[in-house]
Order: structure tokens, then sequence, then C-alpha cells
């Protein structure tokens, strides 16, 4: 087996053991350590799909900004364990069996529809691709794409920032505003 | 060998059946746990699976528009955590606790 295969294989196997972490560890940070683990995974299946920036930026900003911030508030807030003696709702063990069934049912005809080689994902993928494939992915090429097509989405988004930015200032002075200026 | 692999035949159905896992998991964990962290980071997870699901197509048909989609998602993550810690740690200023269940007394 190429070893390029065998990585991204990997890198997908070790995605579910971090979300399946996250999902079963009692407290939050071990959950937050298989989530750091399902996007460092992911990170490499993205670095294998031609998406050097992407992986890249998974890296910076998923797994260095977003997961230190959340890490360090588990930490800040130094929650009593009381919060975690039952770790699932009530409904979990009547939910969990029908998401399993969806997710079951899917897959059956994931394998069904695209898994013989004359299936559509082959017939798919001989069209377009591969003739210009040494054109695909790098720095050069999404960057133009992002500061020409898609000016007007990276501008909007940053406003979208801005008005995150608003509206966490405005969640903090109604909790000042809560203990009387304290 | 490997472009060849991933994207046709068994590599795309392993890559989408991750996506589905993914997601599945991510909204197992929003739903049945029951803090609130717990709640932000499913959604973090169901983020991330799409972005593998867009990252995929765009190397399937060799478009960039499925990488600057996957950017935006990162930005719309950002802010959803920001606001999503601020309005945690108020909760926790006021109930004392992070579980779902204690907050019942919150009426807008």
């Amino acid at each position: 087996m190429d070893f390029n295969i065998f990585m991204y294989l990997t890198y997908g196997v070790l995605a579910i053991v971090g979300a399946l972490g996250l999902l079963i560890a009692k407290h939050p940070l071990r959950g937050a350590m298989g989530l750091l683990v399902t996007m460092l995974a992911l990170a490499g299946m993205y670095a294998q799909l031609h998406a050097h920036t992407i992986a890249v930026f998974q890296v910076i900003i998923y797994a260095g900004a977003i997961m230190v911030l959340i890490i360090y508030f588990i930490m800040l807030l130094d929650i009593q364990s009381q919060d975690y003696i039952k770790r699932f709702a009530p409904l979990f063990w009547l939910g969990a069996p029908v998401v399993a069934v969806i997710v079951g049912i899917f897959l059956y005809k994931l394998m069904q529809i695209l898994g013989s080689s004359a299936g559509v994902m082959s017939r798919l993928s001989n069209a377009p691709a591969l003739q210009s494939s040494e054109s695909y992915g790098g720095m050069k090429a999404f960057s133009t794409s992002l500061l020409t097509t898609y000016t007007f989405a990276f501008e909007y988004v940053s406003t979208l920032l801005f008005a995150a930015i608003v509206a966490v200032i405005a969640i903090v002075q109604l909790d000042w505003k809560g203990q009387g200026h304290a | 060998m490997f472009t060849q692999y991933i994207l046709a035949g068994d590599g795309g159905v392993f890559t989408i059946a991750v996506v589905l896992i993914l997601f599945a998991l991510g909204a197992m964990v929003f739903l049945f746990r029951r803090t609130l962290l717990h709640m932000l980071m499913g959604v973090e997870l169901m983020l991330n699976a799409v972005n593998l699901n867009l990252l995929f197509f765009s190397r399937l048909y060799q478009n960039h528009d499925g990488q600057i989609l996957s950017l935006m998602i990162f930005v719309v993550a950002a802010c959803e955590v920001a606001v999503g810690i601020a309005i945690i740690v108020h909760l926790y200023k006021r109930t004392g606790s992070i579980g779902v269940e204690n907050y019942t007394e919150e009426r807008g």
C-alpha cells in the first residue's frame, strides 16, 4: 500500500477516535483533548487533499487559537465535578440508536452507490480532474481566487467578525450591570 | 496512484464515510451531553466535518471555491466560539454551573 494512502486512512481513523473521545470523556478537558486530536488529524487529511493553505489555517486557527481559547476557558472556570456525574441526557439511550441507525443506512447506501469501481465517484473524477492537477492547490491560486472573485465574501466575513466582537462586549456589559458595576 | 485512489472508489467512499461519522458524532455531542461546553465543542466538530466535505469535493472538481468557503467557515467558527464563551461565562456567573438543566429560570 502506498504510504500516502496509509497516512490518509490513519488520519481518518484518528479523527473518528478523537470525536468518540469527545463524546465519551467525562471531563470537558479530556473532551477538548479529543477534539484537538480530531482537528490535527483533519489538518493532515486536508494536506493530503492538496489544500495546503487550509491545512496550515486549520493548525493555526483551529488548533492554535480556538482550541486554546476553549481549554483556557475550561481551566478558568474551575468547575465543580457534580455537573459531570451523569454524562448523558436521559434521551441519549433513545436517541443514540436512532442516530446510529440513520448513519448506518447512509453508509450502506454510500457503499452501494459509490463503492464499485464503475460507480459515480470514479466517473466524476475521470471527467474534469487529473488533466490540470498540477495547477490545483498552493497559495497562489487560492489567494488570487480569494481576492478577486470572492472579495465581497472576504469583506463581508470581516463584518461578521466585527459584529461578533460587538456582541461579546454587549454580553460582558450585561454581566457588569447585573453586579451593579461592582 | 495516490490521487486516483483518494478521488475515486474506495478513497472517496472512505472520506465521505468519515465526514458522515464525524457529523453524526458532533450532532450526538450537541444533543445528548449535558454541559454547555460539550455542546459548543459538538458544534465545532460538525463544522470540521463540513470543512472536510468541502475540501474533498473541491479536490475532486479541481476547483478552489470549496477552499474559500471553508475559510469562511473558519471565521464563522471563531465568531461562534467567542460569542458562545461569553454567554457561558455570563450563565456561569449567574448560576454557578454549566449544566444545561440548571437554566430553567432563564427566560429571555
